[in-house]
């Protein structure tokens, strides 16, 4: 059997920048990974925007609400609502190979191709120095892998006076692309009383994506289709994918699909990694001399607790809680449809008043223009035909705040993985998630906060929807980083402890959560792992 | 997955849907009502899947855009709010009659 030099599992945000750093370096890398692709009849026609799509393709209920009727959701928000038809493939399959269960916390997983990344918001906020220290991350070595990964995925962004709090000292970025009248609306009632606003540790500036505004190889300029939602476009928003793509075209690079990796154990410097073909059901044993986890924090805490039988051992799990506040702007009711729209996060909102980007909370605004109405007429208290034309009225001055908030561990915050003989792999992943009444306290004064600072903008909180737990897609914390050499727990290199030749690179060593959105942080660790692991194998 | 929740509907909903059918024209009156009544029911649920129906067909798609709104328009969609609480009153006599 060929010993594979470079394995890396998972074609996710980590595990596209960590496969990418190591064939950058030469050596032959393989991505083990399940792959799932869209197979439903449902892309969207290219090159048109979201108007002319509405008003001549005869199958946008494909992509809209879906062949299944998926797209409709009705009654209470659950998990997953805020993925549309087009990009639902990645849940797919998930109930059957990665099972998990839970009464309180209910996470969002993905076999597709690319990972939890399909449905990215592509929000890249850059952590403060404080809260790299608090994950257990190295501040310099972070700083300047943000500065690689911005490289390689492109990211647009501005130098207002939020910069501090979202790029921070990021050298290379596209200039933002155009905020929407609402958020201009925002903007400028903001920087009339800045000073003042600062002074009370208040600021808000353009939120950084990983969008591109100028033309790079094979990607285009972001063009205002207002079709984000739905579709990747130009691959002008940045997705794994095409990054896996690109690496595919390499000869040092080699990818297998259709795998699920289910554990693994070491022997004489050999990694033996156990897999289940989910085409055949066939089980496969693939060798390797250094193995790189990326399957995210929960996929990587199933394989390294099967792989040590450590069933119904307990480990911590963060998670950010979230709110969603849909607010309205009177000033812009009955103003109609905006053809230049984007339809990612446009707005990011600090309240700092200790100045020190430490523990702070983050909310995101975006615009809805580009969503269905349906749903905003369901919410209207009147009838459907008279909420028809109400909604048609109120839409334009509609926002979305999300309000995300940091997270730390406790003893009732945990996974662990049991036995279960009626799933494919015998077991399955269960959770508890409970917050404290002071985290609860603090979460809502905060997100109170937000919204009597946005009524400044004229702008105003209709309803608060608290998610549910685990609901945000962000995950990290399941081995988290231990100088001290321990069992499921990570060294600083990104090194499993006890192996020599295992690697994490994704969100499961980070030992806190900070608010802002971790994937742009994953990612440069991830990058930081697979130099680690290059200097290591030497 | 849309359709399933026919099969076991209260004798109340298939009373009210009943009634729905033989009366088309109350049936904005009936949703009315149980916007409060009774907001995740069966009528309402199949009025939302239509409405979602409509809103992804080129045909009716023009009639969910937002649009821009003269000031008489503005005033007009204050009509329409005030229509609306109306019928939700109408809606609930509707329905407590038809339920009795």
């Amino acid at each position: 059997m060929k010993i594979l030099d470079y394995v890396v599992i998972g074609s996710g945000c980590s595990g596209a920048i960590s496969a990418q750093t190591l064939v950058e370096a030469g050596v032959d890398v393989t991505m083990i990974d399940t792959g799932i692709l869209n197979t439903e009849n449902n892309k969207l026609p290219a090159n048109k925007n979201f108007l002319r799509l509405r008003k001549n393709d005869r199958n946008q209920y494909r992509y809209f609400i879906g062949d299944h009727g998926q797209g409709i959701n009705w009654g209470e928000i659950s998990k997953g609502a805020q993925i549309t038809p087009t990009r639902q493939y990645m849940t797919k399959s998930v109930d059957k190979y990665i099972p998990f269960s839970s009464n309180n916390f209910s996470p969002l997983e993905s076999l597709g191709y690319g990972g939890l990344g399909i449905g990215w918001g592509l929000q890249c906020w850059e952590y403060s120095d404080a809260d790299i220290k608090k994950v257990g991350l190295d501040a310099k070595k972070i700083r300047q892998a943000y500065d690689v990964v911005a490289e390689r995925i492109g990211i647009s962004a501005t130098k207002d006076s939020a910069a501090k709090y979202t790029i921070g000292p990021l050298k290379n970025f596209d200039p933002s692309a155009d905020a929407d009248k609402n958020h201009q609306f925002i903007l400028n009632r903001y920087q009339k009383n800045e000073n003042k606003m600062k002074k009370n540790g208040v600021y808000v500036g353009r939120t950084p994506l990983a969008l591109i505004t100028k033309k790079r190889p094979g990607r285009k300029a972001y063009r205002y289709l207002d079709t984000d939602f739905y579709s990747d476009n130009d691959e002008s928003a940045w997705r794994p994918w095409i990054t896996v793509n690109a690496l595919r075209r390499k000869r040092n690079f080699t990818y297998i699909g259709n795998t699920l990796v289910t554990s693994f154990r070491e022997k004489d410097d050999i990694v033996t990694i156990n897999t289940l073909n989910i085409k055949t059901g066939e089980h496969i044993e693939i060798k390797c001399k250094n193995l790189i986890l990326a399957s995210g924090a929960l996929g990587t805490a199933r394989i390294v607790l099967r792989s040590f039988n450590e069933y119904e051992t307990k480990i911590p799990i963060l998670s950010n809680p979230h709110s969603y506040i849909p607010c309205i702007q009177p000033a812009m009711f009955g103003k109609g449809y905006e053809s230049k729209k984007l339809g990612f996060g446009q707005l990011s909102y600090f309240i700092d008043p200790k100045g020190d980007d430490s523990g702070i909370s983050v909310a995101s605004s975006y615009g809805y223009q580009s969503l269905m109405l349906f749903r905003i007429i369901a919410q209207i208290p009147f009838n459907f035909l008279d909420g028809r034309i109400l909604a048609r009225y109120l839409t334009p001055g509609l926002i979305v705040l999300i309000a995300q908030h940091p997270d730390s561990t406790s003893p009732d915050k945990y996974l662990k993985l049991v036995k279960d003989s009626q799933t494919q792999t015998g077991d399955k992943l269960e959770a508890n998630y409970e917050l404290t009444d002071e985290e609860e306290r603090t979460w809502d004064s905060r997100e109170k906060k937000y919204i009597s600072i946005l009524r400044k903008f004229h702008t105003y909180a209709i309803k608060q929807v608290k998610t549910e737990h685990g609901s945000g897609i962000h995950y990290a914390g399941t081995l988290p980083f231990s100088e001290k050499p321990k069992k499921l727990a990570l060294a600083a290199s990104g090194r499993l402890h006890n192996t020599k030749h295992v690697y994490v690179a994704d969100s499961s060593g980070f030992r806190y959560l900070p608010a802002k959105g971790l994937t742009f942080t994953l990612m440069a660790n991830a990058h930081i792992v697979a130099t680690n692991i290059l200097k290591e194998s030497k | 997955m849309l359709y399933e929740k026919t099969v076991g509907e209260s004798s109340q909903n298939n009373k009210l849907i009943d009634f729905a059918f033989r009366h088309p024209s109350l049936i904005t009156f009936l949703d009315a009502a149980l916007v409060f009544l009774d907001p995740t029911s069966e009528l309402r649920r199949r009025i939302y899947i239509m409405f979602s129906i409509l809103e992804a067909s080129p045909e009716y798609a023009s009639s969910f855009l937002p649009r821009r709104f003269s000031f008489i328009e503005t005033i007009g969609v204050f009509m329409v709010g005030i229509r609306a609480v109306l019928k939700i009153l109408i809606g609930v006599i509707i329905i407590k009659v038809i339920r009795l």
